[in-house]
């Protein structure tokens, strides 16, 4: 080889650049991630795919396996997709006990387990080829109940998503199986799983919440997010005033200094950040028409004025349906840009008190224009 | 929120690159999309998870390069619309024809050749690091590393 070639700078060269997406996009598309994998089921019933992670430190049933415990796993692994029901599975020697609701299918570290009595009536294998982790699609029947999962496991843990069919989520087991793909399935932890200080400010474990040094709680708001395990807090630090979100005991959280916020007050925040865990759009105060025209969508909203197609292509406009809009809403003036991305729409709201000093639609795509190179407005 | 607005910081400032890379080892805009939407989408979720500096990049690299190229090499996968992304020339002294050249080779490499000289040789990871995020061993980087550079050593040679 010879070796004064620089190749990187060789590879460099060899090649030049695409087209880089507005970021809006990958926002967007992010967002509704969250929500499919967020989904849960509220007290009131809600239709939701239900996402469970497991580890195989805890494995089904809650204790650690012996390597000679004997799990049984589906004896036809390789079972081709088809849609004509198949005979119900044998009887397995489970190591661990089905609880009386559990989804009629679990992975093991052995593999995957039909629960004994379950009729499966189509099986996808290998959802995900370009992942180093093994999968099932499942639509199948326990004890007079439909249900469609996927499945997804390694030899770190699973993950299984799990849907009623007649909750009416996705029309068919298709969409169903679609939508879960294109999430993209299981997403590994980093190698430190330790979320750390959240912003640098708290840390939430056990219900129990730490401050980092001349760090003061002024407010907390307990399990804001129905069916997950929760927290909001106002929080005074040298940086300014944080609004937080704690979510999934600790595990995640999500944050705004106020001054970053488009909202003006932390209730607005908090409303916005719950409607999007709990996997609904968003506090979005208009609705889009693919024409680019925004109508209230939420009580007391007056929409003052609109236009369509601003010139913010960096947010995505031009490509997608989009309009931005000044409204009247709880006594205050709001301006909103509203992107109709594929996945989604993308509604960023920003108070007219927190918009630069913008008082016209032309200054609030200015303003926009000019945090483009900074993330946008959330 | 200042989650979306890190991410959107991210992205804005990263994209350009990491979509290359999805190119470097897929060789298809639209592949190399596809990738990148994937990788930040499964970054988005765990953003709150990979606080570390520099831990970002890294992930999403990793999606990508652990991701099976090939499989999305086939012809059906191919056919799309011909509204071709643009295939802007990067600035530099190679000529248009030697960097067709070196790019078409590097493409016609096996896999996990082409990822090895992707991430060793343009990127810069030791060899330590590419056997890590390949997950093969290191002599395993070495070996693919010493054949793929011969292969485009070759091409190079015949277009100078």
């Amino acid at each position: 080889m010879d070796t004064e070639i620089d190749w990187a700078r060789e590879l460099e060269q060899s090649f030049g650049t695409g087209d880089d997406v507005p970021v809006g996009h990958y926002v967007a598309v992010g967002h509704q991630a969250v929500r499919r994998r967020r989904a849960t089921v509220a007290a009131a019933g809600v239709a939701a795919a239900i996402v469970v992670g497991t580890t195989w430190a805890l494995a089904p049933g809650g204790a650690p396996r012996s390597d000679d415990a004997p799990v049984a796993t589906e004896p036809n692994p390789t079972a081709s997709p088809t849609s004509s029901p198949t005979s119900a599975a044998p009887e397995p020697v489970a190591t661990f006990p089905w609880r009386k609701n559990d989804p009629p299918a679990r992975a093991t570290p052995d593999g995957l387990e039909i629960r004994p009595g379950a009729v499966v009536h189509e099986r996808r294998d290998d959802l995900y080829p370009g992942k180093d982790t093994e999968s099932a699609a499942l639509d199948i029947s326990y004890k007079g109940g439909r249900w469609w999962l996927v499945l997804e496991w390694d030899g770190g843990g699973s993950s299984m998503s799990s849907l009623r069919p007649e909750d009416g989520l996705f029309d068919t087991f298709d969409a169903f199986v679609r939508a879960e793909v294109a999430n993209g399935g299981m997403t590994s932890g980093p190698a430190d799983d330790d979320p750390g200080m959240a912003d640098g400010l708290v840390t939430w474990r056990g219900g129990k919440l730490e401050t980092a040094p001349r760090v003061t709680v002024v407010r907390q708001v307990p399990d804001p997010v129905p069916g997950d395990d929760s927290l909001g807090l106002v929080l005074q630090s040298a940086e300014g005033t944080t609004w937080m979100l704690l979510t999934q005991g600790g595990d995640a959280a999500s944050w705004s200094l106020d001054t970053d916020s488009g909202w003006l007050t932390f209730d607005q925040w908090l409303a916005d950040q719950v409607a999007l865990q709990s996997g609904n759009p968003g506090l979005d105060l208009v609705d889009l028409a693919e024409d680019g025209t925004v109508t209230a969508s939420a009580p007391g909203v007056v929409v003052l004025d609109q236009r369509a197609d601003p010139d913010l292509e960096r947010y995505g406009t031009g490509k997608h349906p989009s309009a931005v809009a000044l409204l009247e809403w709880q006594g205050e003036r709001w301006f909103v840009l509203a992107v109709g991305f594929p996945e989604g729409a993308s509604v960023t709201t920003v108070a007219e008190a927190k918009a630069g000093g913008a008082d016209t639609l032309d200054e609030f795509v200015a303003f926009m224009a000019d945090r483009a190179d900074q993330g946008g407005m959330r | 929120m200042k989650h979306d607005a890190a991410f959107s910081d991210f992205v804005a400032a990263r994209q350009t690159h990491l979509r290359r890379i999805a190119y470097a080892l897929c060789g298809d805009w639209h592949r190399a999309d596809d990738l990148l939407q994937t990788a930040l989408t499964k970054l988005y979720v765990a953003w709150p998870r990979i606080r570390h500096e520099g831990g970002e990049e890294a992930y999403v690299r990793q999606i990508m390069v652990r991701a099976n190229i090939d499989e999305s090499r086939r012809p059906w996968r191919r056919e799309r619309p011909s509204n071709q992304l643009p295939d802007l020339p990067a600035d530099g002294g190679t000529d248009v024809e030697e960097r067709s050249a070196l790019f078409a080779a590097l493409q016609a490499l096996p896999e996990q050749q082409r990822k090895v000289i992707v991430l060793r040789h343009w990127l810069g990871l030791s060899v330590r690091e590419t056997a890590t995020e390949l997950k093969i061993s290191e002599g395993t980087v070495k070996s693919h590393s010493s054949r793929g550079l011969a292969a485009l050593e070759a091409v190079l040679s015949r277009h100078r």
